[in-house]
């Protein structure tokens, strides 16, 4: 029985590089959690024949939403597509963030197009007390900052070049009040997530991370998406991609 | 008409049907048995074992090229105890044949594997001469005939199951590799594993993949695949399971006219992971609507230019 395709509903330009499609699909609408994926194929022909893999946004009654960078080949071809037309997505796809009924003041870290999962979190993750730190590069790649204040959390803002909020790294400003945190999740660039999980691991405060890695098949088949953790070799695309800080990142 | 016969023997084991999973891009067939009914496979050749579990190369370990891809997994694979004792109960559910592919640093590694796994359910050995991610042994033994010919016939004179010898297409002459798996008596050949290629990050200078060298799978292999079928096909009198690069229907009918008895697909489940049981279904239909009552009226049927 093959997958059902998901129908563009919409298409939103959000900046330069990033663009947001509505999706129709009732089955990963149905079935999807934060912090999974899915995983598109991007054009036609077999003369691109991996699938990329893209984060899940959100999920509205059939439908469910993903927002893409247009950074290759890949993701230019699918830039291509119009509302109306379907695309082949398999998913929802590998293990997404979880939370204990005790994990109640909570913190979000996002680091640029990492953030999406996690407005996905912060959404879902009910009866919290929610602080959403989220860095950008600078003015021009800030998105979606509305949609995060509407899950009601406290939103934390960080540029590197200091155009919006905070001059600086948002490891600095969600390192100030640390201690109230029961629970942290992090989803950004290898270098910021890394830095969080070391200062997370100083206090003893729990948490989840959200991995990156060149993805095969997506499914847990092919192994190219290794990751040692503290229970032997893992993989990111169906072990992943949110692990808990205590089970990776080994050698820091 | 009746059903056409689709079903092809290697050794004294019978296949239901030609179509077969390619070693290493199947897992141990779970993660697919979500999307397809594994019943409906030929054979599913495992990841490749070790005697030792290998947690294989470091990331990336994948790298995308025009039609194809990259890889160096570098035999990531739990050890060939824990396949006995964690897969083999789950594959031995279905219809479809096991076929365990092994992979040693020294003759000896393969003769343990093989003794280990004579008494499992395990139907065929698949024998790996030719990954090209690791550093010892392996495609070493298979980049030579003698290589081939010496591991081949160690392996047989011990073999409680029909083996089939995997080559390498990173060889001068494929039709003398053969010829060493046949002579070493070889009930079947399988080829081609990868090809050995590279790809670079001109940004930074350094090759994309971590171990530098990967092997080039995908369609972009597909038509050096199909010669070599063809060439093998010619040379050796056993049967050859072909594979590079399959696709679709069409692409596993030009291996059957090129002289393989059975084919694996590999790389495009990344892409598909329906496809192995499409052409399953396509090639039954295709026989059917095209008047061919056994699947072995179409192996070989190449006419060649004068």
């Amino acid at each position: 029985m093959r997958h059902k395709l998901s129908i563009i509903v919409d298409i939103v330009k959000l900046n330069d590089q990033n663009i947001r499609l509505i999706l129709q699909n009732s089955d990963i609408a149905s079935k999807a959690t934060p912090g999974q994926f899915v995983n598109v194929r991007c054009c036609n022909s077999n003369e691109l024949i991996l699938r990329r893999p893209i984060s899940i946004l959100n999920t509205h009654e059939d439908c469910y939403d993903i927002i893409y960078k247009i950074v290759g080949e890949g993701t230019k071809r699918l830039s291509n597509f119009k509302i109306g037309e379907s695309l082949d997505v398999l998913g929802p796809l590998g293990k997404g963030f979880t939370k204990e009924p005790l994990d109640k003041t909570i913190a979000f870290i996002g680091g640029g197009i990492g953030l999406f999962p996690l407005v996905y979190a912060a959404s879902k993750f009910k009866d919290c007390d929610i602080d959403f730190f989220v860095g950008f590069r600078n003015n021009d790649e800030i998105m979606i900052i509305d949609e995060i204040k509407k899950t009601g959390a406290n939103v934390y803002i960080s540029t590197d070049d200091g155009s919006f909020g905070y001059h600086g790294f948002i490891t600095d400003l969600f390192s100030e009040n640390i201690k109230k945190y029961d629970k942290v999740y992090i989803c950004g660039p290898l270098p910021m997530e890394k830095a969080c999980v070391k200062i997370l691991r100083k206090h003893g405060i729990k948490g989840q991370v959200s991995l990156e890695e060149r993805m095969g098949c997506g499914i847990g088949a092919c192994l190219v998406c290794a990751c040692e953790t503290i229970h032997g070799m893992k993989h990111v695309c169906k072990d992943g991609p949110v692990f808990n800080i205590s089970d990776v990142f080994l050698k820091e | 008409m009746l059903k056409p016969n689709l079903s092809i023997t290697i050794g004294d084991v019978t296949l239901n049907n030609p179509i077969i999973t390619a070693s290493g891009t199947f897992g141990f067939g779970r993660e697919y048995g979500e999307y397809i009914d594994l019943n409906q496979l030929g054979g599913i050749a495992v990841k490749g074992l070790t005697l030792e579990p290998r947690l294989g190369n470091k990331t990336p370990r994948i790298a995308e090229t025009p039609s194809g891809i990259l890889n160096s997994v570098g035999l990531e694979n739990p050890g060939v105890k824990a396949f006995i004792k964690n897969e083999i109960p789950f594959l031995t559910q279905y219809d479809s044949k096991i076929i365990a592919n092994i992979a040693g640093s020294t003759v000896d590694d393969y003769l343990k594997m093989v003794e280990i796994l004579n008494d499992t359910l395990v139907d065929l050995f698949e024998i790996n001469l030719s990954c090209p991610n690791v550093r010892e042994g392996c495609l070493a033994f298979g980049s030579s005939k003698d290589g081939v010919y010496r591991v081949t016939k160690a392996i047989k004179e011990i073999a409680k199951k029909p083996i089939i010898i995997k080559l390498t297409p990173n060889v001068t002459d494929i039709t003398s590799i053969a010829l060493g798996a046949q002579e070493g008596g070889a009930d079947a050949i399988s080829l081609i594993n990868t090809i050995t290629g590279m790809k670079i990050d001109i940004k930074t200078k350094k090759p994309v993949l971590h171990n530098n060298t990967g092997g080039l799978s995908g369609p972009c292999i597909r038509p050096i695949a199909v010669r070599m079928v063809h060439q093998v096909y010619q040379t050796v009198d056993i049967p050859i399971i072909g594979m590079g690069g399959i696709t679709n229907l069409e692409d596993a009918l030009e291996f059957f006219i090129a002289g393989a008895s059975a084919v694996m697909i590999g790389t495009y489940h990344f892409m598909d992971p329906y496809v192995s049981e499409k052409v399953t279904i396509d090639l039954l239909k295709y026989l059917v609507d095209n008047n061919i009552s056994d699947i072995k009226q179409l192996i070989g049927s190449l006419i060649l230019h004068e």
